[in-house]
């Protein structure tokens, strides 16, 4: 069995990147609080050692409030690791070491670890770890994940604590006199409890006397009443915490010691991007610099895995000669899931922006310029952060509602992000915007994006309308100090993404290729218009033809509900049957499609039917299933007006 | 001094330059020049009381913002150069040579802070 050690610490002070140097692993690193949601596990063998490493959700203090918070929580107390690591950013200790001394009222075997020691040293501030040990009697380390500063010195501390066997840490801070009476009169009641052994008497009685709702039921389970009246223990809580403010205060004194008389470089930053006026205008660019990046600047490399494409299905077809064999290879496994890959450089390219926003630190705030109008929607900005990941991938959006509080506001969260569109809707987007629209194709894309943010927000409304009265939270946030990306982690965020789009596209994508290919082909060898496919599509065909969709983009939409790459395979295949060359496709679809069709089935693949992953992600994260079929139906409709309105309005222009 | 001239050249500069692109009908990176003209502008309002600090912050983070869009204009030509090059304009010019004079303002506001 091998030990166990957890990382516990406030968000965003680098548990993960520490706990990624500590093992080796690859977790999801970003600069914004509460991008850990779950637990995280990972081995270390060191000098001949097991010791496993836990990464936790990021905490500010054990009282625990959101979901993510209460996972911390239940695990330092439940799975009682064998050493606890508190991590503390060194340029913002103080509550840090609120955590610090909580946990040490908890239990025994603890450590402080003070990271990104480099930040702190390139800003002029200086830490001494010999006065934070004698203080809090526990072992200091000071650290920087991304140098690697310190990180064998911590392995080696752990050791020590792992196998040297006496109890580590005994400094114990005194409260006022009224608050110690009252929790040695707690203990003594707490001692002849049998059932609470396990836990240490003098961290029950302060969190009895703070109103801990979960302790209080833990000692009522044990007969013991909390006789204490509301108001009280606000004042208890209000006298323990300014002691234990106190006690910081003083050892920053002596432990700190700091030339900041300045305004930060973030600070100076933050007073334009967090302006209330040129924030939303702001973000807006920033926006536009995304796609254009996305689109212009990934352009030419789409096309040189296009004409790539297209030489290698020649080759085939010329190697292989006629037969349905080579229409298997050529039109179905090369057109479908090639189809697909040609616009692998643009999600990467997608990627690259959003990764450059979460490590820069733009994305909290971005949250917090929005969250006045958010507020209106009756979300805050912390939902709005939750969407924006939504561009990457709806899967990781939902899980990161963890972070927020207010439950009616994760749910309405939860159910609205699908809307956001994510990087799987991207192909389809290009491929008909660059059929139709060509020349405009990053203005485009930006307005669609906008338009998926309106319908959002549209959305959020209407929930709330529905399902919920209340008032938002308002947002607290921690703005985080900006930080130029290293291109390491940039680069290990875009591969970690972008892995697992060619991993979709060898899985699933390859599958429903193979799958429209043989409806496609069958039963009159090739014949596309008398083929199972154009059974499929024309029998649904009359639902949509009000909306100007053939059947061929009825089929497209029906396989694209296994993820929505797929409506790209399905037309490179339906459209791409006779053998000619890729650049054909966009004439082939230019010539069935308006631009008013064309823009009613983008808007319509916008907001039908979220894919497998993303119900699967809303029913485990809502709680039922009831939420992820309302999603379901939810969306369908709203995609079946949205298209309709486009081609009633757009024949009434054009 | 100093950061009072810098705000008035490059606000005024870019909010030229930003009308000039929606004019010929680029309106999308007009929108852009004109917002980085605000980040300057809005550097003569008083918000903090010291003027000074405040005024190189806007000059910082117009600098920055200077810096990323010239830096999307080059990349664009440079990609461009391997399918349909697309030639600068003029005005393309004239935003590179004020976003020039944005980074070296950028430059001078960066020693005010840590
Ligand atoms: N310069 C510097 N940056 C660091 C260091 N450690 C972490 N970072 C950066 O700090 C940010 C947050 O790191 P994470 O490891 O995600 O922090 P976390 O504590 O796991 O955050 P949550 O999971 O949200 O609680 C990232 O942008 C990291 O690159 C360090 O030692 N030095
Ligand atoms: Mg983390």
């Amino acid at each position: 069995m091998a030990d166990i050690v957890a990382l516990v610490g406030n968000p965003n002070v680098g548990k993960t990147s520490l706990f990624n140097a500590l093992t080796g692993s690859r977790q999801y690193v970003a600069n914004w609080p509460g991008v850990t949601v779950s637990r995280k596990e990972g081995i270390r063998r060191w000098r001949g050692r097991e010791i496993k490493f836990v990464d936790l959700p990021g905490i500010y203090s054990l009282g625990a409030l959101s979901l993510d918070e209460k996972i911390t929580r239940e695990y330092i107390i439940n799975e009682a690791p064998e050493v606890v690591v508190v991590v503390v950013d060194a340029l913002n200790m103080e509550q840090g070491l609120y955590l610090l001394l909580e946990v040490l009222e908890m239990r025994e075997n603890v450590m402080l670890v003070v990271n990104a020691i480099d930040e702190a040293r390139k800003r002029g501030v200086y830490i001494n770890k010999y006065e934070l040990e004698k203080h809090f009697g526990v072992h200091t380390v000071l650290t920087s994940a991304v140098t690697g500063e310190g990180v064998t010195e911590l392995l080696d501390k752990i050791l020590h604590m792992l196998t040297s066997k006496q109890v580590h840490s005994l400094v114990e801070i005194t409260y006022p006199e009224e608050v110690e009476d009252k929790i040695n009169k707690i203990v003594e009641i707490i001692r002849k409890k049998k059932e609470l052994h396990s836990y240490k008497p003098r961290w029950l009685a302060v969190k009895f006397l703070e109103g801990d709702a979960q302790v209080l039921e833990l000692l009522k389970s044990c007969g013991i009443e909390d006789e204490i009246s509301q108001e009280e223990h606000e004042k208890y809580r209000s006298l323990i915490a300014s002691r234990r403010y106190e006690y910081i205060e003083t050892v920053m004194k002596e432990a700190v010691s700091s030339k900041m008389e300045k305004m930060s470089f973030s600070e100076a930053i933050d007073h334009v991007m967090t302006h209330r006026f040129l924030g939303i205008p702001i973000f807006l660019s920033f926006m536009y610099l995304a796609f254009k990046f996305t689109f212009d600047v990934m352009a030419p490399f789409s096309e040189l895995i296009d004409s790539g494409m297209a030489a290698l299905g020649d080759w085939l077809r010329n190697v292989m000669g006629d037969g349905w064999a080579t229409s298997l290879v050529v039109d179905g496994v090369i057109g479908g899931v090639g189809g697909v890959l040609v616009f692998v450089p643009n999600i990467f390219g997608m990627f690259l922006a959003l990764g450059f926003m979460e490590e820069f630190g733009y994305l909290p705030r971005a949250a917090f310029v929005v969250d006045r109008l958010m507020y209106k929607l009756k979300l805050s900005g912390r939902s709005f952060m939750s969407l924006i990941l939504g561009f990457g991938c709806n899967v990781p959006a939902i899980m990161s509602t963890r972070g927020i509080g207010d439950p009616r506001e994760r749910l309405i969260t939860i159910l609205v992000s699908p809307f956001i569109t994510c990087s799987a809707r991207l192909p389809v987007y290009l491929l008909l915007v660059g059929a139709l629209f060509r020349g405009k194709e990053a203005a485009m894309i930006f307005i669609i994006y906008l338009s998926s943010m309106v319908l959002t927000a549209l959305s959020s409304i209407l929930w709330n309308k529905i399902l919920f009265k209340g008032e938002p939270v308002p947002l607290i946030m921690e703005l985080p100090r900006y930080r130029l990306p290293t291109l390491k982690n940039l680069m290990l965020y875009v591969w970690d993404r972008g892995k697992h789009f060619l991993e979709k596209a060898g899985s699933i994508i390859l599958i429903a290729s193979i799958l429209i290919w043989i409806l496609g082909y069958f039963p009159n060898a090739g014949d596309i218009n008398t083929s199972f496919a154009a059974h499929m599509g024309k029998a649904l065909e009359p639902i949509f033809r009000p909306l100007g969709f053939n059947w061929k983009m009825v089929t497209a939409l029906i396989f694209g509900m296994a993820a929505k790459e797929v409506v790209v395979s399905t037309f490179s295949m339906l459209y791409g049957f006779s053998d000619e060359a890729a650049a054909a496709l966009h004439q082939a679809i230019a010539a069935d499609f308006t631009p008013v069709t064309a823009l009613a089935f983008i808007f319509f693949v916008m907001a039908y039917i979220p894919c497998f992953a993303t119900i699967a992600a809303i029913a485990s994260e809502s709680g039922s299933w009831k939420w992820a079929w309302w999603s379901v139906l939810y969306s369908l409709s709203v995609a079946y007006v949205l298209a309709l309105i486009i081609v009633v309005v757009g024949g009434m222009i054009a | 001094m100093i950061e009072s001239f810098l705000i008035s050249i490059l606000g005024g500069g870019y909010a030229a330059l930003g009308i000039i692109y929606i004019a010929t009908g680029n309106i999308l990176w007009g929108f852009l020049t004109l917002t980085l003209s605000a980040v300057y502008f809005f550097g003569f309002e008083k918000v903090l009381g010291s003027g000074k600090e405040h005024k190189a912050s806007h000059i910082l983070t117009g600098g920055i913002f200077a810096l990323i869009a010239s830096g999307f204009l080059i990349i664009e030509w440079l990609v461009s150069l391997l399918s349909e090059p697309v030639k600068p304009t003029t005005v393309d010019w004239w935003f590179l040579g004020v976003s020039v004079v944005a980074f070296l303002g950028f430059l001078f506001a960066r020693k005010k802070f840590v």
